[in-house]
């Protein structure tokens, strides 16, 4: 039986973490791809390139909201084994409502598929990977991006059909939304990430962290102190309860390095340290520690990278 | 025989450890660097009615006992605050307990409900410069003039005295040599500090900056007769009724310092490596971390004993003072130990625990001297002749 | 209305937890329990609607062994008004909590249900949503603000890049995210407040609910370590390193 995959897309392409999702997904069957709101027909080339796609379907063209799109994917349940999405905003709001609504334990944030039935997925913020079998007839899960090396953008030629339609149980309505524009490239898909933490000491100090960002190509995120203290915004948050990121290189300033934000990002490549405080636990985790003051070390950072 | 927290002791020690993990290891550094009051800490733990923790309930306190007191305080000490913090609100738990048990309605309700709501601090103004922990030879005058008394004399080792806006006073209002007991002719007061007849004089110290400690000097102090305490002449039986809480609490206190050193100590030793291995993998640095764990455990357990009998009605002088004794000594070893444990670094401010051995010191000399107690329990527990 | 507000006891968020050396499981005895930090900001949201007069009476529930009961405690110090616990020594997964509390809803009849997001221990971030799908009711995930308009709710929603509002028809399910409130501290009337509120104690069967796993844990491990590396002494060395060993920029 085939698998579905939800796809995440955004300005006529797929995101990364869907891709990585079709990678986890071809291990399971032949992979469908789901493309529903708002650019979901401008986006399905790109679906079909990707490899190891076999059809690419396309739903309504508008905003997404929970409760009809669960009653589209339940209602394309029984065509399916496994239904899956990336552990993303917005698979991680559907995927648990079908799971629900089909009578089975959702699999969340998988990192691992050892068969069909039996996978491998992060407890307690990383600090334990748990190998699961499930027992329900059909599994819903989500997919931890990071774990899982993207399938190739090209090299697919699926089909592009039309989704078939379900009816929307009328229980939200969308009233808008604040999508930040930003040139930098999304934290979970970003080869290079560069992290402030609560010793930033304020939202406006982050700017110095923006300046090696947009050198490198970078992305910015935040401790969830940070994030607490009010000076990064919540979905630039990496940790257990933020973003999963594991990028080629992770850049850590004034980051302590909690439990919780390890979690988020232990499994970049490469990761650099930059705290004040030699004893920072985030040191031992640090592939380049760095035992300096951020607001000293950040713009020579800047200067020696402009070099 | 229960020795369990109850879930309330649980929640009141998880409420406090919040409150105080607010105010981190920096600030205490800070604090005892530049000096001034806790103020965060103090308002803190008013806004949350902590401050009322033994106060009755009529006058907006929990009505809860010395037991809870006590936990409240070691979980303050032992968050990292130390002394510093414990001792910005020591006075204010159980200082006023003889008014508690011997103001009249109205006093209660006019003194109590201010200092539990954190709007006045109190200092306990008992000591005197000449007579030492021989209390009853109390010089400080205060003289009957009508419907007031006038107030003369000096007070030394007086905490917070720099911010508090009250003063419970200890004062002869009957000459020593016209009283008809030694215990007797001293009268208790509680009332404004007034600046304008008192000179406060910061006595430099060895640690605690952040909690001020000072000399007293009362000029003319005018304290009107509805601000004294039960009977005239009896204020020395009413400060004794306050004396075994405070040795438990200051028990507390100094075992909760003790546990924050030794864990300190522990966690430094686990992430130090010297010759290839962490430091806490030799028993030269284990054995001691253990001995000093056993014996604050020993001390916390005969502190709540002491406060179980306090709570409970029984006697509880020779349990009181033995954990005042026991944990005050434990502390200062355990914080010494945590002090040589973290070598050279241990002489390093930025690793907190040097403060916390100059902070020791503190719950070893007062209220009373370890060589007090010694006597104390010789004399009152087996039977020997006293030698004072 | 009434708000419910489940709860769940979890390994502190301040403990680095061990897996078993069997393999069964990670180190749970002698640890340190807390409420979920997440349901404790759904205590909060509630007793904040509560004050501002639009939640009548809240409901904290917790579904787990009996101990439970003290982070039902939390929750009434922090102002709920009653509690109920679903006592059960076995696993609960995310399926079984929403069909538990299902029941709960049928029995109670609150207008609003307020969970945490995600719990730290077992990680899903799904209860919300399964009882939202179990009972017909739209969802407002991930909530970073919340406010009542007459018979809708409406919820800003975290979502990736940004800030989504939608519009949910009471009775909803709402999922708490960091930055909707920031939690009380239980202040000491309250804790002696909450000894006197009430708790009941029912099971899983008296509410007609299979709690039956449906994930068999084969087993748990640790991930692999990371070894820490090594200290540079300069900015220049460290970009040094990075173009020329571990060639990353």
């Amino acid at each position: 039986m085939a698998v579905l995959v939800l796809a995440d897309h955004k300005d006529g392409g797929i995101t990364q973490p869907t891709r990585s999702t079709v990678a986890a997904a071809a291990a399971l069957g032949d992979v469908h791809v789901l493309l529903v709101g708002e650019g979901a027909a401008a986006a399905a080339p790109a679906a079909a390139k990707i490899a190891g796609v076999a059809k690419v379907l396309t739903g309504a063209e508008a905003p997404v909201l929970a409760e009809p799109l669960a009653a589209l994917l339940v209602a394309m349940a029984p065509g399916y084994s496994h239904l899956l999405a990336p552990a993303s905003a917005s698979g991680k709001n559907v995927m648990p409502r079908v799971a629900a609504l089909l009578d089975v334990q959702i699999l969340s944030d998988i990192s691992g598929v050892v068969d069909a039935d039996t996978f491998i997925r992060p407890i307690y913020a990383g600090n334990a990977l748990a190998t699961v079998k499930s027992s329900d007839a059909k599994k819903v899960i989500t997919v931890r991006a990071a774990s899982f090396d993207p399938a190739p953008a090209e090299g697919g030629s699926a089909s592009v059909e039309a989704a078939p339609t379900a009816a929307d149980p009328g229980l939200s309505t969308f009233l808008g939304a604040e999508i930040v524009k930003s040139e930098r490239p999304e934290l979970t898909a970003a080869r290079i990430v560069i992290s402030g933490g609560r010793a930033m000491a304020s939202s406006e100090n982050f700017a110095i962290i923006e300046k090696v960002a947009d050198i490198l190509g970078a992305a910015v995120g935040a401790s969830r102190a940070a994030v607490d203290a009010g000076y990064a915004p919540n979905d630039m948050q990496v940790g257990q309860t933020g973003k999963i990121v594991a990028p080629d290189l992770y850049i850590a300033v004034g980051i302590s390095g909690a439990i919780q934000h390890l979690a988020g990002m232990k499994d970049s490549k490469v990761i650099v340290a930059i705290n004040k405080d030699e004893e920072a636990p985030i040191f031992q985790v640090a592939d380049y520690g760095l035992v300096a003051d951020l607001f000293k070390a950040v713009p020579e950072l800047e200067a020696e990278l402009a070099k | 025989m229960d020795f369990a927290l109850t879930p309330q002791h649980e929640a009141l020690q998880e409420a406090i450890g919040r409150i105080c993990a607010d105010l981190g290891d920096d600030y205490w550094l800070m604090r005892d660097r530049q000096g001034g009051f806790p103020t965060e800490l103090h308002q803190a733990l008013a806004k949350g009615g902590w401050l009322g923790v033994c106060m009755p309930e009529d006058v907006g306190g929990a009505g809860l006992g010395i037991t809870e007191a006590a936990l409240m305080m070691q979980t303050i000490a032992q968050s990292g605050a130390g002394m510093s913090g414990a001792s910005a609100i020591h006075m204010n738990i159980f200082g006023l307990q003889p008014v508690v048990v011997f103001g009249t309605e109205e006093q209660k309700q006019r003194m109590l409900p201010p200092l539990i709501e954190g709007r006045e601090r109190a200092c306990f103004a008992v000591t005197e410069p000449n007579t030492g922990l021989d209390t009853t030879q109390l010089k400080t005058r205060a003289e009957r003039r009508g419907d007031r008394y006038v107030v003369h004399g000096q007070k030394v080792w007086i905490s917070t005295a720099q911010v508090a806006e009250k003063m419970l006073l200890l004062a002869r209002t009957t000459p020593a040599e016209q009283a008809r007991k030694r215990t007797e002719g001293l009268s208790l007061f509680y009332t404004d500090f007034d600046r304008s007849r008192i000179e406060v004089r910061e006595i430099e110290k060895m640690g605690r900056k952040a909690v001020d400690s000072n000399q007293v000097f009362i000029d003319g102090l005018e304290i009107p007769v509805e601000d004294r305490i039960g009977e005239e002449g009896q204020g020395f039986r009413y400060i004794l009724h306050g004396m075994n809480p405070e040795r438990i609490l200051i028990a507390a206190e100094a075992a909760g310092l003790g546990h924050l050193a030794v864990s300190r100590a522990a966690a430094y030793a686990k992430d130090r490596v010297v010759f290839g291995r962490p430091i806490g993998q030799n028993q030269a640095i284990q054995h001691p971390l253990a001995e000093c764990w056993m014996e604050l455990e020993a001390a916390r357990l005969m502190t709540m004993n002491a406060a179980w009998r306090y709570d409970s009605g029984l006697e509880c002088g020779a349990q009181a003072n033995a954990a005042k004794y026991l944990a005050a000594e434990a502390g200062f070893k355990a914080c010494q130990q945590a002090v040589m444990t973290h070598g050279g670094f241990g002489y390093a401010k930025e690793y907190h625990v040097e403060r916390y051995l100059r902070e020791s010191m503190i719950p070893r000399i007062a209220p009373v001297s370890p060589q007090l107690i010694l006597s104390f329990v010789a004399e009152r527990v087996l039977g020997l002749p006293k030698s004072y | 209305m009434k708000v419910l507000v489940p709860v769940k006891r979890v390994v502190d968020y301040n403990v680095k937890v061990r897996v078993k050396a069997d393999g069964s499981g990670v180190e749970t005895a002698n640890v340190k329990m807390s409420m979920n930090p997440f349901d404790e900001i759904a205590v909060e949201e509630a007793v904040r609607l509560k004050e501002k007069g639009v939640a009548t009476e809240i409901i904290a529930v917790s579904a787990g062994p009996s101990a439970a009961q003290e982070q039902i405690r939390t929750a009434l110090a922090m102002g709920a008004d009653r509690g109920i616990l679903v006592e059960h020594d076995g696993v609960l997964e995310p399926l079984a909590v929403a069909k538990i509390l299902k029941a709960i809803v049928a029995k109670e009849g609150p207008a609003l249900v307020i969970l945490g997001k995600q719990a730290i221990d077992d990680d899903m971030s799904a209860t919300g949503q399964m009882l939202a799908a179990l009972l017909g009711w739209g969802q407002g995930t991930f909530a970073s603000k919340i406010e009542k308009d007459g018979e809708t709710l409406k919820v800003t929603r975290e979502v990736d890049g940004g800030l989504e509002t939608v519009s949910l028809k009471l009775p909803a399910i709402v999922t708490t995210d960091l930055r909707l409130n920031e939690p009380r501290y239980a202040s000491l009337p309250n804790i002696m407040k909450a000894r006197k509120k009430p708790i009941e104690t029912v099971k899983p069967a008296d509410l007609g609910v299979d709690v039956t796993p449906r994930l068999s844990v084969l087993k748990v491990e640790e991930p692999a370590k990371r070894q820490a590396g090594k200290k540079v002494g300069s900015v220049q060395e460290l970009v040094e390193k990075l173009r020329n060993e571990a060639k990353v920029i």
